[in-house]
């Protein structure tokens, strides 16, 4: 197993910096005897995550936590703390979320790693994508997991934010492998992309390895934090010794199969979902799913495999 | 008025010879402060205020400018100093900069509607006008975002200009209109 490191904020204006070992109890996460509930972004990812972890048996997650509603106060906590003390660090996982973006403290967390004994496998979503594609150092990272709009920002050579992204809503959601192109021509994306949406696609180097279309479930896209939930569970399962475009299937897979097991609507919250993490990734990693009749199971909308 | 410094070319006319006003750039210390000084420059009717992405020199990777006809200049900067939010910055700017999309697409769930602005989703459930979800984005304030206004009535929730902070929120605060608008 590879160590990892989670690091984001929780939207709460009073927490100060924890760091420590996460663990999901029902639709909450404890860390360093702080209690959050699991609602969407960072939580999300690491409720995931936790899940994920309990039901492969190896070790919870070790987070880096700032509280942030926005001000940037602790998303800086977030950045400086990495910087002071991810050269001597001995993750091997490291897994950057929702941190508002900042290129100059971005680009010293990237000196800070590049100090470390071996360079961690680095995933990153959300705010610290966006500022790993802003500051142009975007390939230095292994692993991507753009939303559909999101993938039109980092195709786009010039967005700095994806609020920036030009035209993407009108033709490109059908077609996103025009946009897959670009992030790689640009020099926009990590070596693997995980794109998240209707269809999810896994790439390396711009080779289109896997699309992932069943279940269908359309009620999963209003519902905040199913994107945070994939990225959760690629991130143990990559922790867990699976290469890098595996756990992205296996992950996207799971999250259909909890959103299917959850029942959804567009209402649900995400804790529903994870809650059926773990049954999710036994369908996925030790049932044979491509005979798994998606259609009898619950009457949702499905295309062949 | 230290910021005025940094206003360059402030000696050219403003007018130049093709009839298209020279535009000003306002650099803010955050987006709130940007979200803020188009509210009032708007309420001000000053005429030809956009937001914009600042040139790359100002970039942060989440942040928003305003451009403005240099022509208004004075009135402007008295209107923002009388709000306690002057600009840290003025520029002169010859480039065309980024706007923020205002493109919202709409889908339908039934019971429920979902409406997206760029990498924001906001959903609704129609009878009671309940905002049940809220989606996508990358910056810290859109959990906190979707704390404060989940379970909320779309037209008594507090609306995403007035409580967030990010591009996220700017964002978000276009999906909520729009929602706004086809629930009225």
């Amino acid at each position: 197993m590879k160590t990892m490191l989670l690091a984001g904020t929780i939207p709460d204006s009073s927490l100060e910096l924890i760091c420590g070992a996460a663990r999901l109890h029902r639709d909450t996460i404890a860390i360093d005897g702080r209690i959050f509930p699991v609602n969407r972004g960072t939580a999300a990812m690491i409720g995931a995550v936790c899940a994920a972890t309990e039901f492969l048996g190896i070790s919870a997650p070790e987070c880096v936590i700032g509280g942030d509603i926005g001000t940037r106060a602790g998303s800086r906590e977030v950045y400086r703390h990495l910087i002071k003390f991810l050269p001597k660090a001995s993750a091997e996982v490291l897994c950057l979320h929702y941190i508002i973006p900042e290129i100059g403290l971005h680009n010293q967390v990237l000196t800070a790693v590049r100090k470390m004994k071996t360079k961690p496998i680095l995933i990153a979503d959300a705010g610290f994508m966006y500022v790993a594609k802003a500051s142009g150092q975007a390939p230095f990272y292994d692993l991507f997991l753009p939303d559909i709009g999101e993938l039109a920002f980092l195709a786009d050579e010039k967005a700095s934010h994806p609020a920036y992204t030009r035209g993407f809503l009108t033709r490109l959601e059908q077609d996103p492998q025009e946009l897959i192109a670009k992030t790689y021509t640009f020099g926009n994306t990590a070596r693997h992309l995980c794109v998240k949406g209707m269809n999810d696609y896994v790439c390396l180097d711009s080779v289109l390895l896997e699309t992932i279309h069943q279940p269908v479930i359309e009620e999963l896209e209003p519902i905040g934090g199913t994107g945070d939930t994939i990225t959760g569970m690629a991130t143990a399962l990559i922790s867990n010794g699976m290469e890098i475009p595996g756990a992205c299937a296996a992950a996207c897979r799971a999250n259909r199969m909890a959103g299917l097991l959850a029942r959804p609507t567009p209402a649900t919250q995400i804790h529903e979902i994870i809650a059926k993490i773990p049954e999710a990734l036994n369908m996925v990693l030790r049932e044979n799913l491509p005979g798994f009749n998606y259609e009898t199971f619950q009457g949702v909308n499905t295309d062949a495999i | 008025m230290g910021f005025l410094k940094n206003l360059i070319g402030s000696t050219k006319k403003d007018e130049p010879a093709d009839g298209v006003a020279e535009q000003g750039l306002l650099i803010f210390e955050s987006v709130n402060d940007v979200i803020q000084a188009e509210a009032t420059l708007k309420k001000a009717a000053f005429e030809g205020i956009k937001v914009v992405a600042p040139p790359p020199q100002y970039r942060t990777g989440c942040d928003l400018a305003i451009q403005f006809p240099i022509i208004e200049r004075m009135g402007i900067i008295r209107e923002l100093e009388n709000s306690n939010n002057a600009p840290r910055d003025i520029i002169h700017v010859n480039e065309e900069l980024m706007q923020p999309t205002e493109i919202c697409s709409v889908k339908d769930f039934g019971q429920y509607l979902m409406v997206r602005s760029a990498n924001m989703k906001i959903t609704v459930e129609k009878e009671t006008k309940k905002i049940v979800n809220i989606s996508g984005g990358g910056c810290s304030d859109v959990p906190y975002l979707a704390q404060q206004m989940i379970g909320k009535n779309l037209f008594d929730a507090a609306s995403p200009r007035q409580i967030g902070y990010t591009l996220c929120a700017y964002t978000l605060e276009i999906a909520f209109n729009e929602a706004q608008r086809i629930l009225a």
